[in-house]
């Protein structure tokens, strides 16, 4: 498949202009590359319109919510395109300055100024970090189907999916992942004792290999560190 | 390995199966990996994608014959009937969280097992996605794993899932690459750490082990107050901001090697052996670019027995009285 990327000089050199108010076309620095079929990019035009029509309607001081629910429409877009393009950071970073600059502006907005750590949220370099990238793993790491009700319902959740979910094994594990959210949704902890769960669980990993848990399995276990007095 | 870190296991006999997996081999198109190591691979994301994977136990059938013995020898030993285990093989790809099961099989059914078996091809039917991924690589762990719940017994694996014995390989691409960078540290995360408020910088390993594979744990964190680094992206391109990037680099590097030195044997490793590791990557930051093997295996005693050496290298290696000199001749000018 061919398909466009950014490479991370271009990008920081685009983001550097725009958080400076500097208007950049971004065209000449797109690359395609790859072979076969031309990646057909509609799809992720119109989500983006959705995204950014969104989220000048989203009133909630909670923002991260929005990210959770827009997490399964990303998702649902990208999921058919080969995981060989997903791997490739130059993707994420072509989507992120291409189609979903405004929000991403907007969900990490202390960062976008001259001096800010804005690059970590487009540059595709890390999982937890790079906006798209999170929210396509939040969904992933849910299974994939119908999963705006934990992904986007869990309130002031950034951490919960950044630190116990997206950055350890549980992210790759769906059914555990889908347990711990739906303990974390129905009996929200604080950080601190959110952290000591994760803990648990970790500790639990290097001990049992989860993946082979079905859904009933991964419930009890996740109850398991979840009711440690 | 060392003694000092090692995952501590609630369980007793089952030393017999340790190295029972060691005979295997995990075979990427013509490269070959052998358990617990990692190879690299130079591959087009084309190439890479059209390689198929292959497991083979052991490298003849005599050696395979005793394989399967040595399974069914160890779980006697342990006391852990054939029907309650199975073999199991997950590749993992950790940039997109991939992990997919690509192979089981009953040890009651040792006998239908093949000698090589491949596993390139996931549930559907497809080159299983972890294996897809060319940019980050992949890992694939290979265990032998209860099968469901055994009666709870002290110091007995009781639990579905649990590892018996278990290998890992590697196989990492030119493409991949392993990002540390620092994370802003605010009043929340001081409060959180129990550092004091006006700490600048803060290394926390958080249960990283530095001598394991890189992809396969959280990261380490490197805290740098959020107003000074704010400050170095504002002034990135000045001479004193480059000073103070570098400065904030050494201690990080630093941090790795007093925890490699604090806490392991000094002949605990070699470098074949955290190659892929955080240690291994400043090994490779201390020694030159033609350094082989050898050469490795000698800075990373000087890492594990004179980290304070070790550290004054990397000040060289990081060009430190040049920079901080040039740093200073600019604010005079």
């Amino acid at each position: 498949m061919r398909y466009p990327i950014l490479s991370r000089p271009h990008v920081e050199e685009i983001a550097a202009k725009r958080v400076s108010g500097i208007d950049v076309d971004i065209e000449a620095e797109v690359e395609w590359i790859g072979s076969g079929d031309l990646l057909q990019l509609t799809t992720i035009e119109t989500l983006a319109d959705e995204v950014r029509i969104g989220m000048e309607q989203w009133t909630d001081k909670d923002i991260d919510r929005y990210e959770g629910q827009m997490a399964q429409k990303l998702y649902d877009t990208l999921v058919h395109i080969p995981t060989e393009v997903l791997d490739d950071r130059g993707f994420w970073r072509y989507l992120s300055v291409k189609y979903f600059w405004n929000f991403i502006v907007w969900r990490q907005k202390s960062a976008f100024k001259p001096e800010g750590n804005y690059m970590s949220y487009v540059d595709g370099a890390k999982n937890t970090e790079t906006v798209l990238v999170r929210m396509f793993i939040r969904t992933a790491a849910l299974g994939g189907k119908s999963t705006e009700r934990l992904a986007g319902g869990i309130t002031e959740a950034a951490d919960f999916w950044r630190s116990h979910v997206v950055r350890v094994q549980t992210g790759s594990a769906p059914n555990i992942a889908r347990a711990l959210a739906e303990k974390q949704y129905a009996d929200r902890q604080t950080t601190d004792p959110i952290r000591e769960v994760g803990k648990r669980l970790n500790r639990t990993w290097t001990n049992i290999i989860m993946h082979v848990y079905d859904e009933s399995e991964a419930r009890d276990i996740v109850d398991e560190v979840w009711n440690v007095d | 390995m060392s003694t000092a870190n090692r995952t501590i296991r609630p369980f007793k006999g089952l030393t017999a199966l340790d190295n029972v997996l060691d005979t295997a081999l995990l075979q990427f198109g013509p490269d070959r990996c052998p358990a617990t190591k990692r190879i690299h691979v130079d591959l087009l994301a084309h190439e890479y994608m059209v390689r198929p994977v292959k497991l083979e136990w052991a490298p003849d059938d005599r050696s395979f014959t005793q394989f399967k013995a040595h399974i069914e020898s160890g779980l006697r030993m342990a006391g852990i009937g054939a029907e309650a285990v199975e073999l199991i093989a997950i590749a993992k790809s950790s940039y997109l969280k991939l992990a997919d099961i690509v192979f089981r099989h009953r040890v009651s059914d040792l006998g239908s097992l093949e000698r090589l078996i491949d596993i390139t091809k996931g549930r559907e039917g497809n080159r299983a996605r972890a294996l897809s991924a060319p940019f980050t690589g992949f890992e694939l762990e290979l265990a032998l794993i209860l099968a469901f719940h055994l009666k709870p017994a002290a110091l007995k694996p009781f639990r579905k899932g649990t590892w018996l014995t278990r290998v890992q390989f590697g196989v990492e691409t030119t493409l991949s690459q392993i990002v540390f960078s620092p994370i802003p540290l605010t009043p929340e995360i001081r409060h959180s750490l129990q550092i004091s408020a006006k700490a600048t910088r803060y290394v926390d390993l958080d249960g990283h082990d530095i001598t394991r594979p890189a992809t396969e744990q959280d990261e380490p964190k490197f805290y740098v107050d959020a107003d000074f680094l704010a400050q170095l992206n504002a002034r990135r391109n000045s001479l004193l901001s480059h000073a103070f990037q570098i400065q904030l680099a050494l201690d990080f590097v630093s941090a790795i090697v007093r925890e490699a030195s604090v806490n392991h044997d000094s002949d605990a490793f070699t470098y074949e052996d955290v190659r892929t590791s955080v240690l291994g990557s400043v090994v490779r930051m201390l020694a030159n670019a033609s350094a082989d093997d050898k050469q490795h295996d000698h800075i990373l005693g000087q890492i594990l027995n004179r980290p304070e050496a070790a550290i004054a290298n990397l000040e060289h290696v990081f060009n430190v009285n040049k920079v901080f000199s040039d740093a200073l001749k600019a604010e005079d000018e």
